[in-house]
Order: structure tokens, then sequence, then C-alpha cells
């Protein structure tokens, strides 16, 4: 938990704000993440930009950013400081180079535009504080980086410091150079090679050998003086590679340099490498490789967003080789430079790839060296390019077989297995981020997507349908509804529909369910036998079941039973006392009949009901059911003889039927419904071989029946049943016109 | 337990063992079919046209609630809810939910409240956006067909528990795309007669799976119709005397 | 944690709750008889209190199209007094005998004549579609549904001679063999539709309740 600074609330573990108060809740903004799209610093822990809301963590990134403390920050590595001493490098020069860094890459970042939403998220995740430093809003980092480049950075990783770099610097760098350097690197091809190419080649460049022996002389000091800087020997462990741990010094060289790559790298890359990469052509000749434009596009699209962010595209391959290089020269850096038979690191063989890479592109001003070496490369064993250069390499580039071998573990023996380094972890996963994260679900959504784009559109015949004038359409509906009304009216204008035989008993295929219900009133109900009673009707059904409950209930009234109302519809019970006052004397009531009012919960409520009907109040007084006589000897459903559904809705009168068999399969169960239900409630017929229901009254047409088998004559009930059958009339005819009217294609066609 | 009550429970372990197996095999991403279904088959474009127009659409999920004969139909009709509400409300154009039961609203509240979590926006979600109309059926119609006709709604589409009184609802949507699912007969006669895209009975039970393709609903969906295929088989056994 | 609060409790809960109430039917003995009686009664009364969220539900709606007044706020307005008054008199009603006569007197000549009028324009408007059926479909399966239609509604009426016989008859004809033979095996399908849903709640795999 976290609690909020300002009001003290405690909220989830991963709040960006207070929920209470809405206060930001992580640290200030140096810690901060920068939105990659809108600029915006955010709170270190946030995932989303308060801003723009986009996404500042790439959605798989946790566990890298898990991994993130490990990555060297630049103090750890100035502690080792490998390099340092040898090069002698005045510790002032560097935030010159630092600040053009940042200059450049405040540039660089503008051109580039913030790269895609996870980029931000995955710098952070690898990108060690130092890179942060680098990004110009961060002020403190310079500072860092400042005090590591000074203990740190080789001069020469300086000196290959961006192209941007005024010309005084470069300067002064050379100046700075050592002695050693300064005389090996002839005079034209520090211009060639433009300022940033680092001393070292340049003094490799002129004599092939010299510049080996010489590059030996360098390269060991750091071997002795290094020993692995502590936070490799962190990373390693926490890696889980053995390889790191044991590893000589010169993979220490190797490291930091991969470990503070970071700067020397920008350095480097803003620089344009490429100068770096002819020096060595020339004098190595072991240059095998492909100009740089090849090996940056595959690179490039390996490359982790934050450092297609950090570099301007040209030098995008260089940055990239760094990182990858981490693992590579780990391992393998050792062989090479350390060759105890003081081999020189430098090869012929070992010209770095990375350098190649480096070579010119369009937007920098190439130094001439390539063609120098090329020929010369032939000659070069590329076996002997160590791996951690051959690492640096574009993967993807065609045609070069030397990717490094695994030397251990479960790789053994493979070629381009992916390093261990936790850089190169992460930026694995941000490349892979899409085919992680995708759940299931989405795919199926992507999926729906892509098919309704591809699917044609369904059922163009709407567009040509258009509405018809408003005026139009309510005119035709007023003209109806008059009509309707007028057929329903007809009746009492003495206009009678000529009816067939017995009086209006409409269908005498409703008799044998109506007859079942009236036998099973007759067979089950007597005096003072308790029938429960359900008003599954509101007032929009009322009209019509209000006819058939009538003449049930007075059958059952009338055969001296007592009434148990209840009703899972919240207008129920005011219906149910509208029926009773119909039916009941007000002085009987009280003896005969019991409203208990509405129950809610549908399903539920009834088989709660069910089971305890006397524990109910009753309505509207709300004194216990249990104390009203007409309720005496009734705790539950078990104790009734029988179960009327008077049912408007189909689901309210099944819901009924099934919850009441169910439980008491051998409690009857007799409904009167609205003529609609009918379909649905006839299945549950014991006719029909269902067996819930005993016997069935629907609508008016069955109330008659019904009134007709107790010798009951209702000249009310005539009347309504004449008047549904003039507007059954009436619709049947609309009907036939419109089938006429529209089929002959006329009006509105 | 008479024969038919064995037969139903054995239908019943039939039913979710299928569940499990096509469930994990729709886990795996295999390719389901599901047949189309043109009443939701329009919806996802209605959405969008929604999103263009920036004008929600209705949804009106009937008047069944949770806890009664309903409540399948009901949560039937919820999940077409679900298969738009993420795209909806990132549109920024929510659907306008009318329900006739409040258990139902509840649900439905939730279901926008988590679409607006899961982009991200949750200040998006806006409860009034479902509204509980009234418990009366026909009431109910009434209340839906005046939101589809006066809330400048850009689509109706309708699944859930429905009588005859939908027809209201697609009166007061006449003129623009009507999408409708129920499993009632008095809905579907209604409903025919109505210009609408209808989905009829079980297919309502597909909503999720056409929407949404949650492999649970895919599974569903075809152990459904493996069942029918079941029953189809038992019935005409039963009908040649053979059973 | 966070994961238990919203997935796992809310589902083990509902989960739980649908196995306790179904051994209840399946082995009606006392402890499960009376857990599955409980659970009813809990589930009686979760419904109830939606109802109260639905009230003001409606209350906040209206509230709002009135604070905004959105087109038709005036409808809102009467809205949302009416229901007030509707509260207070039917509450009244259940509270004090007096105020009995009023609330009875509320819902027999204002509620009632209302939701009854209601349902009757729905004759009207399925009036009004049937007689438009076939602008916008022309097909024979629209032809073949009015048709239909037509049988049972002149098949209800009873018409005097051999034509109203023959007419009854052909609909009874039709109600029972081809409507039920449609009807059933639409409830087929409905009823395995529901069951699937039911495995789906039951096992957890759906959870409209859970909020991850």
């Amino acid at each position: 938990m976290i609690s909020c600074p300002k009001c003290g609330v405690a909220n989830p573990e991963d709040s960006r704000s207070c929920r209470a108060c809405g206060t930001p809740l992580s640290g200030g903004e140096e810690a901060g993440r920068r939105c990659p799209m809108c600029g915006a610093m955010n709170p270190a822990d946030s995932v989303v930009c308060e801003q723009c809301q986009a996404r500042l963590v790439p959605l798989v990134a946790e566990e890298a950013a898990e991994a993130q403390p490990e990555v060297p920050s630049g103090e750890e590595v100035s502690g080792a400081e490998p390099f340092s001493e040898e090069v002698s490098l005045p510790a002032e020069e560097e935030p010159d180079w630092l600040t053009e860094l940042r200059a450049t890459m405040e540039e660089a970042e503008e051109e580039q535009e913030p790269p895609v939403e996870e980029a931000g998220p995955v710098a952070e995740v690898e990108v060690p504080d130092w890179l942060r430093e680098l990004t110009p809003s961060a002020p403190p980092p310079s500072e860092e980086a400042e005090g590591e480049a000074e203990t740190e950075v080789p001069e020469w990783l300086q000196e290959s410091a961006p192209e941007a770099a005024p010309p005084e610097e470069e300067v002064e760098r050379e100046s700075e150079v050592p002695e050693w350097i300064q005389e090996v690197v002839s005079p034209e091809e520090e211009a060639e090679e433009t300022a940033e190419v680092p001393d070292w080649l340049r003094e490799v460049s002129p004599p092939d050998a010299s510049v080996e022996e010489e590059e030996v002389e360098a390269a060991p000091p750091p071997e002795g003086e290094l020993e692995p800087p502590a936070w490799l020997q962190e990373v390693s462990e926490e890696v889980g590679g053995g390889p790191f741990v044991g590893v000589p010094t010169e993979e220490a060289e190797a490291v930091q340099p991969g470990a503070e790559a970071p700067e020397w790298l920008r350095e480097i890359a803003e620089a344009v490498e490429p100068p770096s990469t002819p020096p060595e052509r020339e004098a190595e000749e072991e240059v095998s490789l492909p100009p740089t434009e090849e090996a940056e596009e595959p690179e490039e699209a390996e490359l982790p967003t934050w450092l297609l962010q950090a570099v301007s595209p040209v030098e995008a391959p260089a940055e990239e080789a760094p990182t990858e290089a981490e693992e590579p020269e780990v391992r393998k850096g050792v062989r090479v430079f350390t060759s105890e038979e003081g081999v020189p690191t430098l090869e012929p063989g070992e010209v770095p790839d990375w350098l190649k890479e480096l070579a010119p592109t369009d937007e920098v001003p190439l130094p001439v060296p390539e063609e120098k070496g090329e020929e010369e490369i032939e000659g070069l064993a590329p076996a002997e390019i160590p791996d951690w250069l051959e690492a640096l390499r574009p993967r993807e580039e065609g045609g070069t077989p030397e990717e490094p071998v695994e030397t251990e573990g479960v790789l053994e023996g493979l070629r381009g297995t992916l390093p261990p380094s936790p850089a190169v972890e992460a930026a694995e996963r941000a490349v892979s981020i899409p085919s992680v994260t995708a759940k299931p679900a989405s795919i199926a959504r992507a999926e729906l997507f892509q098919e309704l784009l591809t699917r044609p559109i369904i059922s163009p015949r709407r567009i040509e349908r258009r509405r018809e004038r408003g005026v139009g359409l309510a005119i035709q509906r007023l003209i109806i509804g008059l009509l309707l009304l007028a057929a329903v009216l007809a009746p009492m204008a003495g206009m009678w529909l000529p009816v067939g035989e017995g009086g209006g008993s409409a269908a005498p295929a409703l008799l044998p369910d109506v007859q079942a219900a009236y036998t099973t009133v007759e067979t089950r109900v007597h005096q003072g036998t308790p029938v429960l009673v359900s008003i599954e009707y509101g007032p929009s059904e009322a009209e019509e079941v209000d006819l058939v409950a009538q003449t049930l209930l007075r059958h059952i009234l009338d055969r001296g039973g007592r009434l148990i109302l209840v009703s899972t519809r919240p207008e129920g019970p005011a219906l149910a006392d509208r029926l009773l006052s119909a039916l009941v004397e007000a002085a009987d009531r009280e003896a005969r009949v019991v409203n208990l009012g509405y129950q809610p919960g549908q399903a539920s409520g009834v088989q709660g009901l069910l089971a305890n009907l006397a524990r109910r109040p009753v309505y509207p007084a709300g004194v216990p059911a249990s104390e009203m006589p007409a309720m005496e000897g009734v705790s539950s459903a078990e104790d009734v003889n029988l179960v009327v559904v008077l049912g408007g809705q189909d689901e309210d009168v099944l819901t009924w039927i099934e919850q009441t068999s169910a439980r008491y399969p051998d409690l009857p169960v007799v409904a009167g419904v609205s003529a609609r239900v009918e379909v649905s409630a006839s299945p549950y017929l014991e006719r029909a071989g269902a067996g819930a229901l005993k016997g069935l009254v629907v609508g008016l047409p069955g109330a008659t029946v019904y009134q007709d088998l107790r010798g009951e004559e209702d000249r009310h009930l005539t009347y309504y049943l004449q008047s549904v059958m003039w507007g059954q009339w009436a619709v049947a005819a609309l009907m036939a016109v419109g089938m006429v009217v529209f089929l002959a294609g006329g009006k509105g066609r | 337990m008479g024969k038919a009550e064995i037969l139903a429970l054995l239908l019943i372990l039939l039913g979710l063992v299928l569940l499990a197996l096509f469930w994990a095999r729709a886990r795996r991403r295999r390719p389901v079919y599901v047949r189309p279904l043109s009443a939701f088959d329009q919806i996802p474009g209605e959405v969008g046209m929604a999103a263009e127009a920036g004008r929600p659409l209705h949804l009106g999920l009937g008047f069944g609630g949770i806890g009664g004969s309903r409540t399948a139909t009901s949560l039937a009709g919820l999940q077409v809810l679900e298969g738009i509400a993420d795209a909806a409300v990132a549109y920024s154009t929510p659907p306008v939910v009318t329900v006739g039961d409040p258990t139902l609203m509840l649900l439905a509240q939730d279901v926008l409240r988590r679409a607006s979590g899961r982009i991200g926006a949750p200040e998006r979600y806006d409860p009034a956006s479902v509204r509980f109309v009234a418990a009366d059926p026909v009431v109910y119609a009434l209340g839906a067909s005046d939101v589809v006709s006066h809330d400048r709604v850009m689509g109706n589409v309708l699944a859930g528990a429905y009588g005859e009184e939908v027809s209201f609802i697609t009166a007061g949507g006449m003129g623009m795309r009507q999408m409708a699912a129920a499993d009632q007969l008095r809905a579907v006669s209604a409903l025919y007669p109505a210009d609408t895209f209808l989905a009829v009975g079980e297919e309502l039970y597909a909503a999720g799976a056409r929407l949404s393709r949650l492999p649970r609903y895919l599974a569903s969906l075809k152990v459904q119709d493996l069942l029918r295929l079941v029953v189809i088989v038992l019935l005409l056994l039963k009908v040649l005397g053979l059973f | 944690m966070e994961r238990f609060g919203k997935r796992i409790l809310p589902t083990a809960v509902a989960v739980g709750a649908g196995v306790l109430t179904l051994l209840g039917y399946l082995l009606p003995v006392p402890p499960f008889t009376t857990v599955r009686d409980e659970m009813v009664q809990w589930a009686v009364i979760v419904a109830a209190f939606a109802f109260i969220l639905g009230f003001f539900n409606v209350l906040r709606v209206h509230l709002g199209r009135l604070a905004r007044r959105a087109s038709g706020w005036g409808y809102s307005l009467v809205l949302i007094l009416t229901a007030l008054i509707s509260l207070l008199i039917t509450a009244a009603g259940l509270v004090a005998e007096p105020a009995r006569a009023a609330s009875d007197w509320w819902f027999g000549y204002v509620l009632y004549p209302l939701q009854a009028a209601a349902a009757g324009l729905v004759a009207i408007v399925l009036a009004f579609s049937a007689f438009r059926l076939l602008r916008h479909r022309r097909s024979a399966e629209t032809l073949f549904f009015l048709v239909a239609a037509l049988v049972v509604l002149l098949g209800t009426t009873p018409l005097p001679g051999v034509i109203g016989e023959r007419l009854a008859a052909l609909r009874q004809w039709w109600m029972e063999v081809p409507a039920m033979a449609g009807m059933r095996g639409f409830l087929i399908g409905v009823g395995l539709g529901t069951l699937l849903m039911g495995l789906r709640v039951i096992t957890g795999m759906d959870r409209p309740h859970s909020d991850v």
C-alpha cells in the first residue's frame, strides 16, 4: 500500500494518484517517466501518461523493470575505472562532449519524434540511469554522466563523440590524446575521418602492424587493472550466466564499454561512427563486412525503441551493437584480447563489425577508408574476428556466417543465440511484445474485426428504402387506430357478429382444457380448502385476465375454498385487492381470503414463498400471515390443495408451473391466462404429456366456455367477446388489404 | 428419478464434459466456426457508425432480470452489451442501455464500468447510460421506444426478454437500422413484421460467440449445437420406436 | 491479492452458492434444503434492494435530463413528480390505514388506466406493422407468415356455417401440428441455450459478477 502524502489515505500499490484526493503518489519528476507521445513527465511508476493516456510501460515490461536495478549505474562502473588511467583523460573535457551529446540527443529526439508508445517504457526498463541522463529533460543525470565519463570513458571513446561536436573540441581532444596516439595518427586521416573517429582508430589506420601492436599495448593495461566491475558481477549472478562470473579482465573491458556504452556509443552513433570503421579497415583489412547501409536496416528493425529514439537513424546500428555486444564480449572477448601470448587485441580479423557497420551512411560525411580496406579484407581470416565484434553485427545481415557460437549451456554450439545480458533481454522483449501480450480474446476480436472488414455489406436493400413522410406514417397509424377502435366499439352499437353455436363459445378446441380445469376445481376444492392463487398480471393485461380470474375464483369461493393470494409483480397486490373486492363480501373477507402481497425474486421468490407461506407478512397491514384466519393450518405449499395461476405473461405462468411441480409434484396446478400465453403454456398441459398443468383457461373464449360449464351467463363477457371478435376481423381485414396493396406494388413502390 | 430425469442428467453431464473439452480447445485458439447471424453481424458496424456520428446506439435488454425464468435470456442479452462495450466505450459513444428489471440494470452498469476501466478511462463510465425504465413489460417497451425515437440514438439493438409489446420499440426505431434477438415466441412474432435483422430463439445464445468471440462462448455454442444434434437423434429414435 | 478480491472470491461465492442451491434440489434433506431456502431468501432480498436502486436510477436519469435541459425535459419533470407522488401515496397507504383510500384511488384511477391503455396500443402497433409487412419485405416467407396469421385470426372468431367450421378446424390443426412442432423445436433450442448458460455460470466460466 502507498499512503497518500497529502491526505493519508491508503492506496493500492500501483496507484498513480490518490484515490481520495487525486494527489500524485509517486516521487518527483526527476525520477519520472517521460511520455513518449506528449513529452509530459510522469511519476516513475506511472503506467499511463497522465496527460495523454499514452502507455508508458510496455505491457510485458514489468519483469524487465525488475532487472533494471542491476544494470550498471554509471558510478559503479566508474568504480571499475577500466580505461581511465591508461588513457589518462582529462576530466574537464568530458563535460563538453557530453553537452554536445545532449544537444544532439535532443535534436535526434525531435527529429525522430516520439517512438512507439512502448519506447518510453522500454527505455526505462533497460536503460540505465545514464541513459536517462542523456535525455535533455533530466538534468541531474548529466552530472553523473560526466562523472562516469571522466573515470571510465576512454579517450578514444570520447573522441568518437558526436559529429556535431565543434571542431575546436576535436582539436582539444587531439591535444589531449596521448602522445603515442597522436604519433600514430596521420593528420590526413584525421581530417578525413571527421572529428569523431576515435584516436586509437586513427592511430591504427596508418601502419597496419604498428597499429595492432600499439593497440595491444593499450589493451593489455586495462585487462590487468580491471577486475570485473562490481556491477558486472552482480549482473552475472542475477543473469545466472556462469560465463560472466569467471570472465577475465578483458571481458571487463569489453563489457564496460557495453555498460557505459551508452555515452560513448551515442557519441559514436551521432558522430557517425562510420568514420571509425574506415581506419580499421585500412589497417586491418579484415573488413569483409558489407557496407553499413545494409547492416543498418536489419538492425533497426531489431533495435529497441529506446535506441531508436536516442540514435539518429544513421547511427542506429552502432548503438545497437554495444548492447548486444555485451555478452559476446564477456565470453569471448577474453580470448581475443587477452591473448596471453601477447597477441595484439586487434588482429586483422578482429576488426569489429560494429565498426564496419559504422561505415558511412548517406547523411554522414564518411571518411574514405573503405576503399582502401577492401582489398585487404580478403586477406583477413574472418574466423579471427573476435566474437564480441561478431555479435555486434546486425543479425539479419545476409551472407555473414560468423555469428558467435554459444560456448556453454544448453545452447552450446548454436549460432546466433541471444546473449543473456539484461539490456539485450529487454530489447528482445520489446521486440516481441505483440505476441506476448495478445490474449486469445483480443486476437479473437481482431479476427472478428478483420472478418467484418472483409465481409461485404449485408442488405443494401436498406439503403433505398427511406423514410416516407413522417406525417404519412402518422396518418396511416391514426387511420388504423380509429378503425380498430370502431371495430371494438361496434358491439356497443348493437352490431353483433354472427357467432357459432353455444352463444359465443368461441373455440370448441378449448373445451378439453377448460373442462379439465373445471373438474380439477370440483374435485380438489371443498369447504375450507386452502387454495394458493398467484396474480401474475398487471394493469396491462388486467382487462383480459381479470375476466378469467373472476370466473375461476368465483367457482372456488362458491365451493367454500379459502384463497391465499400472492404476486411476483409489484402491481399484483393492488390488482388482487381490486379483484377481491368484486368477488368477496367485505365482511366475509377476513375469514375467506388473505393477500400475501408482492413477492420479489421471480423464480427464487416463488421457491421461497412456497416453502414459507406462513412467514410472509400480509398486504398491506404487515401482520404475519400465520395470524390470519384464512391461513389456518397452512404453513407451506404442502398444506395447500390447489394452485391457481392467473397470468398475462408466459414467463410468470411458466415459472409458477415449473417451481410448483418441481417441488410439489402432487400439487395440481390450474392456470387462467391471457390468450397470448396459450402457445407457451399448452405444452405443459397434462393432456400434452407434461403432467404439470391440470387445466388451462385461455382468455375470453376460455372464460366463456368455463361459464358455460358452470351454467353461468355473463352478459358482460359476451360484450367483451364480441369486441374482441370485431377487433380480430378488423385486423384480419387490414392485413388482407395491406397484402393486396403492397403486393400489387401500389403505394410507395 | 424417472427415465426422463436420468436422461436429462446425462444430457447435462454430457454438456459439461463437452463444454470443458471445447473450452480447452478454443483457448488454444483453434479456429472455431460460428455460423453467420445477420442480427449480430450488423452490430459491430453499427457501433462504428454510431461512433462516426457521435450518437449512441440503443441497446434494449428486455424486461427480464436475474433470478427468474428469464435469467438466461437476460444474460444472453447482456453478452451483446459485453460484445460492444469495449469498442463503444473506447469510441466515447457508450450505448444507451434500457432494462426492465433492476437486477439486470446492475449487471449492465457493471459491464460498462469494466469496459471503461479496461480502456484506461474509468471516468468515462456513466451509470446513467443504463436506464431502468419500468418493471411492467408494456411500460418498459413504451419507455424504451421513447428513448429510441427521441434520444438521438443511431441504431437500435434489442436482445433479451420481450413480448409482443416489443413492437413499440421497433416502431419507435422505424427508419433506423434495427437488430433484434429474442427467444420468446411472442417477441419473435412481433419482431418479424417489424423491419429488423432478427436472431430467433437459440440464436440469441450465440451472441457472445459471435460478438466477443471469447473462447467460452465459442465452446458453449459448439456444445449447444452438438447437444441439439443429440436431442434430434434421440427424438428420431423415439419416433421410430427404437428408444 | 487484487486478483483474489476481484475475481477469485466473487467467483467462488457465485459457484458455491449455485452448487449449494442445486444440492438442495438434488438431495432434498435437511442441511441442504435449509441452506437452499436461506440462499433463496437472500436472493429475494437482493432483488428487492435492486428495485430501490432502480428507482434511484430513474430519478438520476431524469434529473440529469432536467439539469441539461435536454429535449423533452418537461416530460422528465412530470415523470419525477409522479414518481415521487406515487411513492409517497403508496408508502402512506401501506403505513397508515386512512391513507389507504388515496393509494387505492391513485392506483385504480391513474396507474391502472394508463397501463391498460398503453397495452391497448400494442394491438394498434401490431396491426400497423402487419399491415405494412409486405411493404418492406416481399418474399414467399412473408406471404406465408401473413396467411398463417390470417388463418389463426379468423379461426379464432367463430363464423357460422361450413366456412367457419373449416376455418376453426384448420386453425386448430395449425396450432397443434405445425405451430406446436415449431414451438417445441424452438423451445428445445432455447432450453439448450439456457442449459449451457447455466453451466457456464455455475462452473465459473462466465463471471457476470466478477471484476476481472
